[in-house]
């Protein structure tokens, strides 16, 4: 049974302004208005019968309307609170890539099943720890990087930079948490909380059982899931989660960090919902892409950036169609239209944007110019890590 | 498991509608024996199997999962066995990666006129599974 009035409440201080509806990237491209949604659901004594009836999917959970709300109404956790009842009894969403990810996270979460971050995506010349206070957490990174083979992201570099950066800035051997399962955000915000659970359980506990006092997440949305979802299920947690930029761009200030080399390109940078919105963190990547200046590395920003950034146009998978592609090429023709190269912080963005990059186009004219990475692949190599 | 509480791999089969499942009728028709472990879902081509499908059958509860397909060059769709194959590689490249053993999936190509064989993989495929295990337990 769902229960309307925790759902009501979580909307019920909207005052109909349609702020949300005019601002969110998916009504540009589709008919779908948040605050219709909310209107409807107030004003219906069955609410079951109307979140049946509207496009629960259709929301990236971007958090735009949010940030714009004059009444700071959540709706995109509005919707995954939504989608969370309505799993219960049996509502899906539109998963992609025949559900691969809600169902190696659904075999992950078995209790049996321990996966294990390959060789190639561990740099042969560090020395990693078991137990220790700093870690380094891959989460799903590798079976990603298995299925997403022929769309020109380099997964490994992503896992291999980040322990590079991080082995060359602590005194102490870092911890990598190699049998870490995924976060969890995806099946989260599919509705599957129960999934989503398991899966937090056994993270935290293999956390805990090394010791480890704080957690470094090279991925946005691996970042907000530890920090603020399993901060909400277990209380308060024994260790601290840091995005990689963050971590780093305290390390900049202290002076620890050091570019060199010369890296001439222009690049520019993508906030990722889960990291800039969901998260407050816009300065901490700009930070250290203005400090590689100093090598040559030109720095633009789009027009549409911090909390007016685009979405990549996809969340957990779901609801990928020509509609959200539209707004994929959209942010990919601003970033040309910027510079050669698009860092960005999270790999769901990096998979949905070399996916548009590199699919089959019918002509030249279709064709989009701009390389799209990781910013720790770029950190390090201006550290002089990659070529060593 | 069995009365005697021998256990029985649940296997389910992915057969291609032109080769694999035909295969599989011989089989039947000619009265060739193989356990009773496996559960067939038919689909048109070996190329439709997708990494996720061996996933949600490991999901529900199998044991160990066959595909069977035309032979290379024989795929009624031309290529569908070649981009199974692609697939299967990577599949079991994720399997590894989640720590569950390889061997619990086989891609065989299995022709309409290899009743034989088919009874065979099987065989071999069920032998193979009882020798590593019930999946949930492993
Ligand atoms: S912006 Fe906020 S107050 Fe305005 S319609 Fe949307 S949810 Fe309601
Ligand atoms: S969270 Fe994003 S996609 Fe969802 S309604 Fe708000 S602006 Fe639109
Ligand atoms: S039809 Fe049999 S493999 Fe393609």
């Amino acid at each position: 049974m769902i229960t309307d009035i925790n759902l009501k409440k979580r909307v019920s201080y909207c005052y109909q302004c349609g702020t949300c509806s005019g601002c969110c990237p998916v009504s540009y491209t589709q008919e779908f208005s948040p605050r219709a949604i909310i209107y409807d659901l107030l004003n219906n004594p069955h609410p079951q019968e109307i979140l049946k009836k509207n496009n629960l999917l259709a929301c990236l959970t971007c958090n735009y309307c949010l940030s714009r709300c004059p009444q700071n109404v959540d709706f995109g956790e509005f919707i995954r609170a939504a989608r969370t009842e309505m799993f219960r009894e049996g509502f899906r969403v539109e998963e992609t890539h025949d559900c691969f990810v809600s169902n190696f996270s659904n075999i992950m979460a078995k209790e049996n099943v321990i996966p294990k971050l390959p060789k190639d995506y561990i740099p042969t010349n560090v020395q990693l720890a078991s137990k220790g206070e700093i870690a380094y957490f891959p989460g799903c990174l590798a079976v990603l990087g298995a299925y997403f083979d022929d769309i020109g992201i380099d997964f490994t570099q992503i896992a291999k930079s980040s322990i590079l950066i991080l082995d060359k800035l602590l005194d102490k051997p870092l911890v990598l948490l190699e049998n870490a399962k995924c976060c969890g955000h995806d099946v989260l915000w599919q509705g599957d909380y129960e999934t989503f659970k398991k899966l937090a359980e056994y993270n935290v506990n293999l956390i805990k059982k090394a010791g480890v006092k704080l957690v470094i997440t090279s991925c946005a949305e691996g970042y907000r899931t530890m920090k603020k979802d399993y901060k909400e299920l277990f209380g308060e947690l024994p260790f601290e989660v840091k995005h990689i930029t963050q971590f780093l761009a305290e390390e900049l200030e202290k002076g620890n960090l050091k570019f060199k080399g010369n890296i001439s390109k222009s690049v520019t940078y993508h906030d990722p919902c889960r990291l800039g919105r969901h998260m407050n963190e816009y300065d901490a990547p700009r930070k250290l892409l203005k400090a590689m200046e100093e090598i040559g590395v030109k720095f633009h920003e789009m027009e549409r950036i911090r909390e007016s950034a685009l979405c990549c146009g996809v969340s957990a998978f779901n609801y990928c169609n020509d509609f959200t592609k539209a707004i994929r090429v959209d942010r990919l023709k601003e970033a040309e239209r910027t510079a050669d190269c698009l860092l960005t912080t999270c790999s769901k963005c990096q998979i949905h944007f070399n996916c548009t990059l590199t699919e089959k186009k019918s002509s030249e004219l279709e064709r989009i110019n701009v390389e799209v990475k990781d910013i720790v692949t770029i950190i390090a190599e201006a550290m002089g890590l990659l070529n060593e | 498991m069995s009365e005697k509480g021998e256990f029985v791999p649940r296997i389910v089969a992915f057969l291609c509608n032109w080769c694999g499942y035909a295969g599989a009728d011989l089989a039947g028709v000619s009265r060739f024996q193989y356990p009773a472990t496996i559960r067939v879902i038919r689909i048109m081509c070996s190329g439709r199997v997708q990494p996720s499908f061996i996933l949600e059958a490991f999901k529900d509860g199998a044991d160990g999962v066959l595909v069977c397909g035309c032979h290379i060059g024989d795929c009624h769709y031309i290529s569908g066995n070649e981009y199974a194959e692609r697939r299967f590689k990577k599949t079991q490249k994720i399997l590894s990666i989640l720590g569950i053993d390889p061997r619990r999936v086989r891609l065989e190509w299995v022709s309409a006129a290899e009743g034989m064989k088919f009874s065979q993989v099987v065989t071999e495929f069920t032998e193979q599974l009882k020798e590593l295990g019930p999946f949930e337990a492993s």
